[in-house]
């Protein structure tokens, strides 16, 4: 096509010059002799709007894409790939929940709009239930049920691309949606399925475990380079959160109980009732039943490193309705105003205003 | 016009004025079809490329009857960082690299990695050590800091850390950029699609461009690196060589020159200031500008529109690295392993 352009508007231009020539030197502007220079220029004006960019030197010229879709303010820090595991989503306030790992969170109000800032989810703005990132993918759980997935998983998805969801987890290879029957799908790298004859009402991933809430209350964890970082306790428990080698869970009573990994106290929580756990990298933070912030686990190597960082463990005051620990300690979380505020890590400072 | 023929009238004049104006035009345009600056669309946030020319990348996929090319990466290294395909018998990873997208080898085949390739040159020296990637695309000096702290969190322990530094790993202000950083676009750029119909609107763009690039987006690098963020940011460097040491390990800074005009070199103050407050503070660092710029910084692209280091700009990296370690004898403490 490019080789094409380029015959036309050679011979347009041509003609064009020909035609213009001849126009002027042989007796004046009539039709007869301005012909050859209208063909000229018509043949020129198809050359340039042929689809591909032409001219020799633009042969290998892409056609231009389409714009990208308009994405919500965002901090701008440039292509990377994406990292972490998913963090549990939060169950206060209906509707809304927050996502967030190394270079990027997103959060939804109750109505379902997602807000995503740092790296850019490639989310269409469809209304989303939460966000489930992976390391070079993620997923969305629209609030249709559909999940709407990018990146390296979203290759081998196959038909769960037509398959409602109730619920969504990304571990850093895969991925899996929950059905309303209870059963799981996966798809992407690594993939491991639960124990069988288990139905499930929730399920969250860590960097390769994946976890899931039965309908009985127990939780279940399977994909574990460890098999003891998946041998969970005996409920029942109303909410599980897949860190990256540890898992949190709450019990009936509000006490969180947490296992795995635990070389920075991550599973250690202090004995305080909570209404919402989220696990991360390798920190795990809570909302209590009064609203506000509470983490543990962060790393004492790190306090040194950022001396002029608010400690990663000491998230800010007020009154909470989700909570999200991410990578590298940082964390999120949803104000009951709805603002979402991030510390610890690196990025405290990059929520959308 | 012989002597016989009448004078042309003014509507003639102007009529030849306009093909005149029409055909130069059109002559401008066929000249910079010819010879003007290419066309690419920078599409490097996912490093894929519509052309191979130089035949290193394989074929990713097809879209719309259109071949991409690319190095399919393989970056299962915990959160992120580089691995290959078959990582069976590789000698214990005793050092750990650390850095951005150019340590991590975007558009080169792991294997060509420049701590790849150091763990090669390492191997053939009879130091069975290899190096575990663990750079993750768009890492600056606080997440690679952080980073480290992670992979040591286990108690891990590495006897030498080896840190990539890019130009923009201060803290670049994007605010100041349009366009490109020298190295790709920056989100929220608009694709112009004039650019890929007219070669002559592709120069005058083109033009603009580049005197943008070397005008704001050299004073937003240069910026980085003064006043209070140079002082806070080689504070938290020399933290991070304490904490290796504390560790029982040795850091060494690389850092990579941007690609970019090597004949006039807008940042030479940037690698001065880094070697001075290294100096200053005892950190090991190389200044890779003098190992790289002997090539043409073209030549050492991945892609036209994606100026990451082409494989041999890594092997002159790792190199240079392996040259540095030996002449400083810190490989001492890998061979007793």
């Amino acid at each position: 096509m490019a080789l094409l352009s380029m015959l036309l508007f050679i011979l347009g231009a041509g003609g064009l010059l020909l035609g213009g020539g001849w126009t002027l030197f042989s007796g004046g502007p009539t039709l007869a002799n301005l012909k050859p220079a209208l063909a000229g220029l018509v043949m020129v004006v198809i050359a340039w709007l042929l689809p591909v960019g032409g001219g020799l030197n633009m042969a290998d010229a892409p056609a231009p894409p389409p714009p990208p879709p308009p994405q919500p303010p965002l901090h701008q820090e440039g292509a990377v790939p994406i990292n972490h595991h998913e963090p549990q989503r939060k169950q206060l306030s209906s509707g809304m929940s927050i996502s967030v790992r190394l270079r990027s969170a997103c959060s939804t109000d109750a109505t379902g709009t997602p807000t995503c800032w740092g790296e850019p989810a490639p989310l269409t703005g469809q209304a989303i239930k939460r966000v489930a990132f992976g390391r070079d993918h993620g997923c969305a759980l629209l609030t249709t049920g559909e999940a709407e997935c990018w990146g390296s998983a979203e290759e081998s998805r196959g038909d769960t691309r037509n398959q409602p969801f109730v619920d969504i987890s990304s571990t850093l290879e895969n991925s899996c949606g929950l059905t309303a029957q209870g059963a799981l799908r996966c798809w992407g790298e690594k993939t491991v399925l639960p124990p069988p004859n288990h139905r499930f009402r929730s399920l969250t991933g860590g960097a390769q475990h994946t976890c899931g809430l039965t309908d009985r209350g127990e939780v279940l964890c399977w994909g574990c380079e460890n098999p003891k970082d998946c041998a969970a306790p005996q409920g029942p428990f109303t909410q599980v959160s897949a860190g990256h080698n540890h898992t949190c869970a709450l019990q009936t009573n509000g006490a969180a109980q947490c296992w795995g990994s635990n070389d920075s106290g991550q599973s250690t929580p202090p004995n305080i009732a909570f209404q919402q756990l989220s696990s991360g990298w390798s920190h795990t933070c809570g909302i209590d039943i009064r609203g506000q912030l509470h983490c543990w686990g962060c790393d004492t190597k790190l306090s040194k490193l950022f001396p002029d960082s608010p400690n990663h463990c000491s998230p800010p005051d007020g009154q909470f309705s989700a909570v999200a620990a991410g990578d590298l300690w940082n964390s999120c979380a949803l104000h009951t105003n709805g603002k979402a505020i991030c510390w610890g890590g690196l990025r405290r400072e990059k929520e959308p205003q | 016009m012989t002597q016989n023929q009448k004078p042309l009238t003014a509507r003639e004049k102007v009529l030849a004025f306009v093909f005149f104006l029409v055909g130069t035009s059109l002559l401008v345009e066929v000249g910079f079809r010819l010879f003007g600056p290419k066309y690419y669309h920078f599409n490097n946030m996912f490093a894929e490329y519509t052309t191979n020319p130089r035949g290193y990348f394989d074929t990713l996929y097809e879209k719309d009857g259109q071949a991409l090319y690319g190095i399919k990466m393989n970056t299962a290294v915990g959160v992120g960082g580089r691995r290959g395909v078959d990582m069976r018998g590789r000698p214990t990873e005793k050092i750990l690299g650390l850095g951005d997208s150019q340590a991590q080898g975007q558009g080169v085949r792991f294997k060509d990695t420049m701590y790849e390739q150091l763990s090669d040159t390492l191997s053939n020296s009879g130091i069975t050590a290899s190096v575990r990637n663990a750079s993750v695309s768009g890492y600056d000096l606080d997440e690679i800091v952080s980073r480290y702290a992670y992979e040591t969190s286990t108690g891990a322990q590495y006897d030498l850390v080896l840190y990539a530094m890019v130009l923009d790993d201060y803290g670049l202000n994007r605010d100041e950029i349009e366009g490109l950083d020298f190295i790709q676009y920056q989100p929220g750029y608009t694709f112009d699609p004039w650019r890929a119909r007219s070669a002559a609107w592709n120069f005058v763009a083109h033009t603009a461009e580049q005197l943008a690039l070397s005008k704001d987006t050299s004073r937003a690098y240069l910026n980085s690196f003064r006043g209070k963020n140079l002082e806070a940011k080689t504070e938290q460097l020399t933290r991070l060589a304490q904490q290796v040491s504390n560790d029982g390990g040795t850091l060494v800074v690389m850092v990579l020159p941007l690609l970019y005009d090597f004949e006039n070199y807008p940042f030479g103050e940037i690698h001065q200031t880094l070697v001075n407050s290294a100096s200053e503070n005892n950190i090991h660092l190389i200044d890779l500008l003098p190992v790289l710029n002997t090539e043409q910084a073209q030549d050492l692209w991945v892609h036209p529109t994606d100026h990451h280091p082409n494989e041999r700009a890594h092997k002159m990296v790792a190199d240079a690295v392996h040259q540095y370690l030996e002449t400083q004898q810190l490989t001492e403490s890998l061979k007793n392993h």
